[in-house]
C-alpha cells in the first residue's frame, strides 16, 4: 500500500502514450485472435475477458479505497439480470440496455452499501460473504429478472453489422468488438478516477480515514461513490456476459465465482491497474494450461496432477501463498532481477554489435 | 395460530441451533484470540467430516488413482470412533494451519487474514470436491434417529437428535468454562485476549497458546460438521449456509463471547425456522435473509452484540 498522500501520483488526467499503445496493442492482439480460435473458443475466451470489468470494480473497492467486498459476484448478476430485462421487456438498443444494467449494477451497489459501509475492515468483509451465499438463492425469487431457478433464454441477439458480414463468426467477432471496447472504457474511467482528486480521498480514506477526515475528506460520499461505482463496473462485466452468451441464471452467480473474482483480483494485485490486467491474463490462461497439462501428460495418470485441473485449487492456493509471499500480488512481484538479466544477456549482444560495427564500419 | 405447529418448529430449530451454536463458538475462540474470523472455519469441518466418512467407509477408491485407505488400520471403524477421529484431525489441522499459515499474519493488516482463509476456504473446497466428488453422500446419524426415535410433547416431536446435539453442546460448553476458568492453558488463553503483550511479557507462550486456541476452534467445528452430516448431505460445500448462520449467531451473541454465541446459534436457528413459516416472501430458499439482516442490524446499531464487550477505541 502506498502512503497517503503520493504527491509524484500522476497528475494528468489522460493515461500516457505507452499506456495507450500498449492498450491498443493488447486489443489489436485479442482481435487477430479469430484467425486461430474457432467461434465457441472465442466466446470462452471473452467471457473470462468480460471479468476483467468485474476484477476492476473489486480492485477500486478493495484496492484504492480499502473497502474489502467478497460479494461482487452479486452486482456481476444484477448488471447481467438489467440488461436482459431491458432488451427483453422494454425492447430497448443493445447500447441503452447496457447501460440499463450497469446503472441498475450501481445502484444496487448505493443502496447495499449505505448501510453496509458504515462497517470497517473485516466486518465488512463479513457482510459482503453473506451477500455472496444470499444472492444466489435472492434471485431465484425474482423469476421475471432471473429466469428462476432454470434460468431464461434472452430474445434479443446482439448481431453483427451488415458490413462485417453475417454468420456466427461475425457475431462473435462483433461481441468480442464490444467486449474489448467495454474493458478498454472501464480502464480508462478508473484510470482517470483514481488519478484525480476522487482517486487521492479514495486512497487517503484506505490509509488512514481518521487524517482523511481531518483534511475534510467527506468520509460517507467517498466510500460510498466508490462502492456504487466498483458495483457499476461489475455489472458492466454482467451486461457483456449478456452480450456475449444470451442466456441469464441465478446458478452462474454462485458464492464460489464471488469468491474466485475477489481471489483473481488480490492473486494479481490489489491498488494498480497493472493488478487486475494480470489478474484477468491469470484467470484466462490457468484453465488454458490446465488443459494442455492434462493432453500432454496423457499417459501418465497421477491423482496429483489432476488435482491441479481445479481452478478454484489453484487461484486459492495462490491466494493463501500470494497473501504470505507477496502482499501485493503478481503486480508487487519484483521483476528486478528478470530484467537485470534481460539487460546484461541482451547487452552482450549490443557490445558484440557495437565491437562488429567497429570493426567493419568504413567511417 | 396452530399451537401444536408452532411448538414442532420450535423443536425443529433446535438441532440446527446447537449445530450453528457450536461452529459459533469456534469462530468466537479464534475472534477473541486473534480479532480476526477464519472464514475456512466451515470447510475446515467439511474437511474433517470427509476424515471421518473415510473411516467409516472402509477401503474404497480414494483419490481416483489408488488408496490410501489400507493404511488405517481396523477400518471401518464403528461411528463414535470415527467421530473421535475427525475431532482429533480437526485438532491437529487447526494447530497445524496456525503454525503454518497464520502465525505469519501477526504483524500484517487485516486484509491480509481475509486473503489467507477465504484462500484456504477455495481451496479446501476444492479440495474436498476432487477428492470424494461433488454429490452428496449418505453420513449415519449419530444419535439415534430412526422414524421413532423422539419425545412427544404438547403432540409435537423432538427428535432424540436435537437431543443429543443439545447434550453435547452443554457438555462442550461445560468443558470449554472448565477449561477457561480452572487449568493454566486457559488463564493463558485468557491472559493472551485480554492483553497480548503484557501476557507475553509474563512469559506466556503466545504462539502455542494460539496454536492451541486453533486447534480447539478446529475440534469443534469437525464436531459439529459430523454431527450435521446426517441431516444435510455430506458434500463439499455443506458447510457454507452453516458458516453464514454462525457468523450470524456469533455477531449477534457478541463476536468475543461464548455464552453470546450459544444464545445467538438458538436465536438465530429459530428465525430460521420461524421467519419463512410466518412471512410468505421469505421461502425455505432464502432461509438466510433473516439471520444475514440480524447480522448487519447487530453490527450497525450495537456492534458488541448482546453479551459481547464493547470495544473502546484509543485514538
Amino acid at each position: 500500500m502506498t502512503d497517503a498522500l503520493d504527491v509524484d501520483a500522476p497528475q494528468r488526467s489522460w493515461p500516457g502514450q505507452r499506456h495507450v499503445s500498449g492498450a491498443v496493442c493488447v486489443g489489436l492482439i485479442l482481435l487477430s485472435l479469430p484467425i486461430f480460435l474457432d467461434s465457441i473458443q472465442l466466446q470462452r475466451l471473452a467471457m473470462s475477458l468480460a471479468l476483467f470489468l468485474a476484477i476492476l470494480g473489486v480492485n477500486l473497492s478493495t484496492g484504492y479505497c480499502g473497502l474489502i467486498s467478497l460479494g461482487h459476484g452479486a452486482f456481476v448478476g444484477i448488471g447481467a439480470f438489467g440488461t436482459a430485462w431491458f432488451l427483453d421487456a422494454e425492447h430497448l438498443p443493445w447500447p441503452a440496455a447496457i447501460a440499463g444494467g450497469v446503472l441498475t449494477a450501481g445502484v444496487a451497489g448505493l443502496l447495499i452499501g449505505a448501510p453496509a459501509l458504515r462497517l470497517r475492515g473485516i466486518h465488512l468483509a463479513l457482510v459482503t460473504l453473506a451477500i455472496a451465499v444470499m444472492f444466489q438463492p435472492l434471485a431465484r425469487q425474482f423469476p421475471q429478472f432471473s429466469g428462476g431457478v432454470s434460468g431464461k433464454a434472452v430474445a434479443a441477439r446482439i448481431v453483427a453489422p451488415g458490413w462485417l458480414g453475417d454468420g456466427r463468426l461475425a457475431d462473435t467477432m462483433w461481441q468480442l468488438c464490444i467486449v474489448i471496447f467495454s474493458c478498454l472504457v472501464g480502464l480508462l474511467v478508473v484510470h482517470n478516477l483514481v488519478n484525480s482528486q476522487w482517486g487521492r480521498s479514495m486512497r487517503a480514506v484506505r490509509d488512514d480515514e481518521r487524517a482523511a477526515a481531518v483534511y475534510g475528506i467527506n468520509l460517507t460520499i467517498v466510500r460510498t461513490g466508490a462502492f456504487a461505482m466498483s458495483a457499476a463496473l461489475a455489472g458492466l462485466a454482467g451486461a457483456m456476459q449478456v452480450v456475449l452468451f444470451p442466456w441469464v441464471s441465478p446458478d452462474a452467480y454462485t458464492t464460489f465465482d464471488s469468491l474466485t473474482i475477489y481471489a483473481v483480483a488480490v492473486i494479481g494485485g490489489l491498488g494498480t491497474l497493472r493488478g487486475s490486467v494480470l489478474g484477468v491474463a491469470a484467470l484466462i490462461v490457468v484453465p488454458r494450461f490446465q488443459s494442455l497439462l492434462s493432453s500432454s501428460v496423457d499417459g501418465v495418470s497421477s491423482p496429483w496432477l489432476d488435482l491441479l485441473g481445479s481452478d478454484a485449487l489453484v487461484f486459492g492456493g495462490a491466494l493463501t501463498a500470494l497473501a504470505l509471499v507477496f502482499p501485493g500480488g503478481l503486480a508487487a512481484v519484483d521483476t528486478a532481477p528478470i530484467t537485470k538479466f534481460g539487460r546484461r544477456f541482451f547487452g552482450l549482444f549490443f557490445v558484440i554489435g557495437r565491437f562488429l560495427k567497429r570493426r567493419y564500419s568504413t567511417f | 395460530m396452530d399451537l401444536t405447529l408452532l411448538l414442532q418448529r420450535l423443536f425443529d430449530a433446535v438441532f440446527n441451533g446447537g449445530i450453528y451454536a457450536s461452529l459459533a463458538l469456534a469462530l468466537v475462540i479464534i475472534y477473541r484470540a486473534t480479532g480476526r474470523f477464519n472464514f475456512a472455519q466451515g470447510e475446515m469441518a467439511t474437511f474433517a467430516a470427509f476424515v471421518s466418512f473415510l473411516l467409516l467407509t472402509g477401503p474404497r477408491p480414494f483419490l481416483r488413482g489408488g488408496s490410501v485407505v489400507g493404511l488405517i488400520p481396523g477400518v471401518p471403524w464403528p461411528i463414535p470412533l470415527a467421530v473421535l477421529g475427525a475431532v482429533l484431525f480437526g485438532i491437529v489441522s487447526g494447530a497445524a494451519t496456525e503454525r503454518i499459515l497464520i502465525r505469519r499474519l501477526e504483524r500484517k493488516p487485516d486484509i491480509a487474514s481475509v486473503n489467507v482463509t477465504i484462500g484456504l476456504l477455495l481451496t479446501l473446497n476444492a479440495l474436498t470436491a476432487e477428492l470424494w466428488g461433488t454429490g452428496g453422500r449418505f453420513f449415519p446419524a449419530v444419535f439415534p434417529a430412526g422414524p421413532d426415535d423422539h419425545l412427544l410433547i404438547g403432540g409435537a416431536r423432538l427428535r432424540f437428535t436435537s437431543i443429543g446435539v443439545w447434550l453435547t453442546l452443554l457438555i462442550l460448553v461445560l468443558l470449554l468454562v472448565l477449561l477457561m476458568q480452572r487449568t493454566k492453558p486457559g488463564l493463558a488463553f485468557r491472559a493472551m485476549s485480554t492483553n497480548r503483550a503484557s501476557a507475553e511479557l509474563h512469559g506466556i507462550n503466545i504462539g502455542r497458546t494460539l496454536a492451541a486456541g486453533w486447534a480447539l476452534a478446529a475440534g469443534i467445528g469437525a464436531l459439529a460438521a459430523t454431527l450435521s452430516a446426517n441431516s444435510v448431505l455430506l458434500e463439499p460445500s455443506m458447510m457454507l449456509r452453516v458458516l453464514i448462520f454462525s457468523l450470524a449467531a456469533a455477531t449477534l451473541g457478541g463476536l468475543d463471547s461464548p455464552k453470546g454465541a450459544v444464545v445467538g446459534g438458538m436465536i438465530v436457528a429459530l428465525s430460521q425456522t420461524l421467519v419463512p413459516a410466518y412471512v410468505p416472501f421469505v421461502g425455505n430458499e432464502l432461509s438466510l435473509l433473516p439471520a444475514v439482516i440480524m447480522m448487519l442490524l447487530v453490527l450497525l446499531i450495537r456492534p458488541a452484540g448482546l453479551f459481547g464487550t464493547e470495544q473502546v477505541e484509543r485514538v
